[in-house]
């Protein structure tokens, strides 16, 4: 255990040996998703901590439904702005829509929260707490290697294997998954996720060090130059941007054909 | 009545890409037959284990029957309610949809189904063994045309063993728990890594060999969609020409 967790260090301080010896393993593989699975569920732990304690809490629908709607006024207040050519008198049945619907399904909310189920309250939340912490380590993540995932790191890490090697990249499968789930490592920072403010820097950090690490996996399990192997991890981003901005483009383009032939 | 070769070391090195779990299998002297096995058994047991959180998270959830009636009872506080409380025509129609709605979305996201989890115990293996032997019979098509010299037995036995990412479904023994697209990620990767075993394909051949199956799989429903198209559109004509 403690060699393992040296392992990780050194590959944290970016040791070229700890990524050239996992990428000869021959569970590579198994050894990559242990190291994601493990970083994924510890950086999930407070998250788990906070959602059985509010779960075991009695007074637990009024404090949600109290919550809930602080966030939602909030979403509107930030909402305003993209309303702003509209009049001020359709402004406000729309908000008072919002409000009326929002008042809806709070009311239903509270409704099913009072329902009775077959199994305690608190035990099912606890449940609930549990499966969503098991489940994070296997999602995706809005940018990718943006977590420390199963999800990223097989759908990104595919792509980057392939255009790897395009550009005569001479690693095995299992050997460029493993060297490159060291790229999770950094992400154990996110464990101060929930502290305001500093929660959000160290996630920055952690992305951008991760990415880093993710580079040099990909340039020593495949024996590529370091500018090769960030080409080759930073391509499948960009062609998917570009496909992405030219369909938005055309799209854009096609609504405007179609406003202008319909005015008169 | 030949050697086996499954063991649960083999099915576990197959998950994790272990080269000589692919190459035990193709070796075997009926691959076809331990490849159906195992989907089965995947199929069976992840079903079965999925079933056991279906049940636990039901027993969390107040009945839907009563959460439907409680939304119903609650559209009277709706400022839109009282301008069609009126109209009994219009509200037999609404509760007509709000009950078919109730039919369709619940399931649809994800709320838990124990009678849907005991239908998974068949409709898993029958759905897994459907796929293994069209996406089977596909790749092994394009392997031999790109030079793969693989049987047809030892591509579908070696392909067998990318159903084991499946296996990831059992941890839904765990209620509310969600496993995502990892899985199909997964398997395309033990699926390339069992197409360039089988028919011992550079990585380049061994990877159309791979996805063009799935290009078939666009064509055709693409095709399907031009044809349904055409006769919806058809019979809108049909319709108003009568």
């Amino acid at each position: 255990m403690s060699e393992w967790v040296r392992t990780l260090l050194h590959a944290a301080l970016f040791r070229e040996h700890v990524f050239s010896d996992l990428s000869r393993r021959r569970d590579a593989f198994l050894q990559g998703v242990v190291i994601v699975l493990v970083v994924g569920l510890v950086v999930g732990l407070p998250g788990l901590i906070r959602d059985i304690v509010v779960g075991l809490r009695p007074a637990t629908t009024e404090v949600e439904m109290a919550e809930v709607r602080t966030e939602l006024n909030r979403l509107l207040e930030q909402m305003q702005p993209f309303f702003g050519n509209m009049p001020a008198e359709e402004m406000n049945a729309l908000m008072a829509q919002i409000e009326e619907n929002m008042q809806f399904g709070l009311a239903i909310a509270g409704k099913v929260e009072a329902m009775p189920t077959m199994l305690p309250k608190p035990l099912d939340r606890s449940f609930q707490a549990i499966g969503t912490w098991t489940s994070k380590p296997f999602a995706g993540s809005s940018l990718p290697l943006g977590a420390a995932a199963l999800g990223t790191w097989l759908g990104y890490g595919t792509w980057v294997m392939l255009f790897a090697k395009l550009l005569g990249g001479r690693g095995s499968l299992v050997g460029f998954f493993g060297a490159t789930a060291f790229y999770a490592v950094p992400h154990l920072l996110n464990v101060l996720g929930l502290v305001p403010v500093l929660g959000g820097v160290l996630s920055v950090i952690a992305y951008f060090w991760g990415l880093a690490l993710y580079v040099k996996g990909t340039a020593v399990s495949h024996q590529l130059s370091v500018e090769r192997a960030l080409l080759a991890v930073l391509l499948p981003a960009l062609i998917a941007l570009v496909i992405l901005i030219i369909l938005a483009t055309g799209v854009a383009t096609l609504i405007a054909i179609a406003i202008s032939g319909a005015a008169p | 009545m030949g050697n086996r070769t499954l063991s649960l070391g083999l099915v576990f090195g197959a998950l994790f890409l272990d080269n000589d779990a692919y190459d035990q299998l193709r070796e075997d002297d009926n691959p076809f037959v331990e490849g159906l096995f195992l989907i089965v058994l995947i199929g069976v047991v992840t079903a079965l284990l999925h079933f056991i959180g279906q049940v636990v998270a039901w027993a969390g959830t107040p009945s839907l029957d009563a959460i439907k009636e409680a939304v119903w009872q609650s559209f009277p506080t709706m400022s839109w309610w009282s301008q069609v409380a009126g109209n009994s025509e219009f509200l037999e129609q609404f509760r007509m949809y709000y009950d078919l709605g109730w039919q369709i979305f619940p399931r649809l996201f994800g709320a838990p189904d124990p009678a849907g989890a005991v239908l998974n115990v068949v409709l898993w293996p029958v759905g897994a063994v459907l796929s293994w032997l069209i996406y089977g019979t596909l790749a092994h098509w394009f392997a031999r045309l790109l030079g793969g010299d693989g049987s047809y037995g030892q591509t579908l036995g070696v392909l067998a063993l990318s159903f084991t990412p499946l296996l990831l479904r059992g941890f839904g023994f765990l209620p509310y728990f969600t496993v995502g697209a990892v899985m199909n990620t997964w398997q395309l990767i033990c699926r390339y890594k069992a197409v360039r075993s089988a028919h011992q394909l550079p990585w380049g051949r061994a990877f159309w060999a791979t996805l063009l199956p799935f290009l078939v799989y666009l064509v055709f429903w693409v095709v399907v969609g031009v044809i349904g198209s055409l006769g919806i559109a058809a019979a809108i004509a049909a319709a108003q020409g009568r």
